[in-house]
């Protein structure tokens, strides 16, 4: 019996799976009609931790079809894939009666220590005789933009909180756990699309327990973020800096973590403008030494940058705000993540745009890009016809 | 086939290069003569230098002329060791019989460092048997004086209003399209003088209308800002910090823009706003401020989360 409620609970089939409803969909079909397909693989991408794999073993449970996994440690370059990847995608297979191939994690290749690793897989997926499925994080990084050509893409967006908390109440009663409908939202929420963390957080909080509450809530926040809270809330509400500063010296790898968790929340506190003013200064301080770390590698500045992130925002207040607030995770990660991905697909259909119109993609980017969007926006015919001319892949 | 404009009117002679009548002129004599040294062309972005270069290579190489120039970028390619491959490769074959050289053109190649720059100059020497170099910059100061004194240099001038209007016209007179005079107006002002932004600018217009007039142009380039920058700054000012730096991180994901994006546009935002002189010289300050610890290469979102807290502060004086 599995001890981890992730395993436990880990789903076996598609309609088990939480979320993500058209992309089953669209998996299911790019299955089901595979043999008529014009792209013979499908390049799966989400966040980390978004359940791609999951969904991947869901899939091949229900077609009962035998996984020929290629993952991250295996090595990459042209002469593995084809000598396993290859002969698997025309064998058929000898336990059951079809399979899917996957290749996990594919923005992990390498430039250089899986050299050819690439075109390797596109040779692969131009002869296979079974479904390919790749997985990624970031579709549009340089790299594999060979690859997309051959492939459909198929995008996992992150988990809503409703899904999450229906799964979380769902595991509670199975477990018999019974809970505060708001304690189970807040947990919901806080996970942020990750509904493994969550889930995980719920085990952790119901642990010998028969109901859940708020208090527990704030009692079994995984340990990380329980020095966080604590940080936060001796930075936030205490004026002994000594204190807040031993306070987190678990913390010390983590600064621009740290960073991101007050830049989520002075506002919520600190209500003056001028304490507010102050405290977001001490971080904006706090990051420079942090980006001077990384061009000068001079770690000596990671002193300064942990003094003002919990010092200076400590001492930035006038007063302490009585109120109790529940600490927010912080978006500027997930934002990070999907603006550089939305960056990198602008990069990327930038740079076959410079093929034909003879210009540099910075270049493009102000005098091209904006209107060729706005062609795209208001005129779809054209705008396609655009795409066309461009060749640049829907 | 649909095309884009830039392509579909680039010219193909260099007699059909505008505004530019003197280094025309000069070009042309080096392809009657066939025989050229290597070329600096200097100037802003969209007035003629790639449009120069490809000229000259379809009047010396005539049809085959796109096997007998190599195009790179300094700023797409991945450093100096690539530029040069590509170099050793295009060189090894020799030209058509009549032209004694293949053409290298190397577009804004003040993007390369001091340091790239010496060794182009190395590799612009080992090639100069049988290829020319034409470089383009937007400044002949950021190209080492090593290489300037290796190449004749041409300045392009931004192009003059009668100039961009004519060439707007013609455009408009092949396209069926009705152009005003204030549609002109604005997409010359817009433009600067840049032809590839202002030809995009009308494209995009003639898109929703035939008939393309200042209000038509007005909404293709106001789409070309995000909006959501005017109710950042304001919402800021008026001190609504959430709404400001939610608003802000969306905007980010959205259009995918970096940090230094966004401040350009706030700036260009303060300069219109409607508060008193003082808290604007302020707002300017902290904003110089901002974009310098961006360049310098700190986090975007929390040094503008913390423009913001700076803003609402000095909006509530």
């Amino acid at each position: 019996m599995p001890t981890s409620w992730t395993e436990k609970y880990r789903p076996k089939k598609l309609s088990e799976v939480v979320g993500h409803s058209t992309a089953i969909n669209n998996l299911r079909k790019f299955i089901d009609t595979f043999k008529n397909q014009k792209n013979m693989a499908v390049l799966l991408c989400g966040p980390p931790g978004c359940g791609k794999t999951v969904i991947v073993n869901s899939l091949a449970n229900d077609y009962d079809v035998e996984i020929v996994e290629l993952n991250a440690s295996d090595l990459r370059n042209k002469d593995s894939i084809k000598n396993m990847f290859g002969a698997a995608s025309k064998q058929a297979s000898l336990v059951s009666k079809g399979k899917i191939l996957l290749a996990d994690e594919i923005d992990g290749v390498s430039g250089t220590s899986d050299r050819g690793g690439v075109p390797a897989l596109v040779e692969v997926i131009k002869e296979t005789s079974f479904p390919i499925i790749l997985t990624a994080n970031d579709p549009y990084l340089p790299k594999l933009r060979s690859l997309r050509k051959y492939c459909t893409l198929i995008k996992l967006n992150k988990l809503n909180y409703i899904s999450i908390k229906k799964r979380l109440e769902e595991i509670c009663k199975k477990e018999k756990v019974s809970y505060d409908e708001l304690t189970l939202k807040k947990l919901a929420v806080s996970a942020d699309g990750d509904l493994r963390a969550a889930i995980n957080d719920l085990q952790t909080m119901a642990q010998g327990k028969s109901k859940i509450t708020d208090k527990d809530l704030n009692k079994w926040s995984r340990e990380r973020e329980e020095t966080i809270f604590n940080s936060l809330k001796l930075i936030f509400k205490s004026f002994d800096s000594k204190v807040a500063l031993d306070s987190s010296d678990g913390l010390t790898e983590d600064l621009d973590v740290l960073n991101y968790w007050l830049d989520e929340n002075i506002y919520k506190e600190y209500r003056d403008k001028k304490d507010n003013r102050d405290a977001y200064t001490m971080i904006s301080f706090s990051n420079i030494f942090l980006s001077r770390i990384m061009r000068w590698q001079h770690w000596r500045f990671l002193v300064y940058s942990k003094y003002l992130s919990v010092a200076g925002v400590q001492q930035a207040k006038s007063q302490s705000s009585g109120s109790f607030n529940m600490y927010q995770r912080p978006h500027i990660m997930n934002w990070m993540f999907q603006q550089g991905m939305k960056r990198r697909k602008i990069k990327s259909d930038l740079r076959i745009a410079t093929e034909k119109l003879h210009a540099s993609s910075s270049n493009l980017n102000k005098s091209f890009w904006p209107y060729y969007l706005f062609i795209k926006e208001h005129n779809k015919k054209l705008g396609k016809e655009l795409d066309k001319y461009l060749e640049i892949p829907q | 086939m649909v095309e884009v404009w830039t392509e579909k009117y680039r010219p193909k002679k260099l007699s059909e290069v505008k505004g530019q009548e003197d280094i025309v002129s000069r070009l042309q004599a080096f392809v009657k003569s066939k025989s050229m040294p290597n070329l600096l062309f200097a100037g802003p972005a969209g007035v003629g230098k790639t449009a120069s270069a490809i000229a000259i290579a379809r009047e010396l190489f005539g049809e085959n002329w796109e096997d007998n120039i190599l195009e790179l970028n300094a700023s797409d390619e991945r450093g100096i060791d690539v530029i040069r491959n590509k170099v050793k490769d295009f060189a090894r074959t020799r030209a058509v019989a009549e032209v004694p050289f293949k053409i290298i053109y190397l577009d804004e190649a003040d993007a390369l460092t001091k340091e790239a720059q010496q060794a182009l100059r190395r590799t612009m020497e080992d090639y100069s048997g049988n290829t020319r170099f034409i470089l383009s910059c937007n400044y002949s100061s950021k190209i080492i004086s090593p290489i300037q004194s290796r190449c004749a240099i041409f300045r392009f001038k931004p192009l003059e209003k009668p100039v961009a209007s004519k060439l707007l016209k013609d455009i408009a007179k092949k396209e069926g399209l009705k152009l005003k005079d204030d549609a002109i107006d604005i997409i010359y002002r817009t433009s600067e003088g840049d032809m590839r932004k202002a030809e995009n600018i009308l494209q995009a217009t003639s898109s929703i209308t035939k008939n393309i007039d200042k209000k038509s142009v007005a909404s293709v380039i106001s789409f070309a800002e995000p909006k959501e920058i005017e109710s950042i700054v304001k919402s800021a000012l008026a001190g609504k910090f959430k709404d400001a730096k939610e608003t802000l991180g969306k905007a980010m994901v959205k259009h995918g823009l970096s940090g230094l994006d966004i401040i350009k546009q706030i700036q260009q935002q303060l300069w219109n706003l409607d508060v008193d002189d003082k808290q604007k010289v302020e707002l300017i300050k902290v904003c110089g401020e901002y974009e310098f610890r961006l360049v310098e290469g700190s986090n975007e979102f929390v040094q503008l989360d913390s423009l913001l807290a700076e803003f609402a502060l000095i909006g509530s004086k």
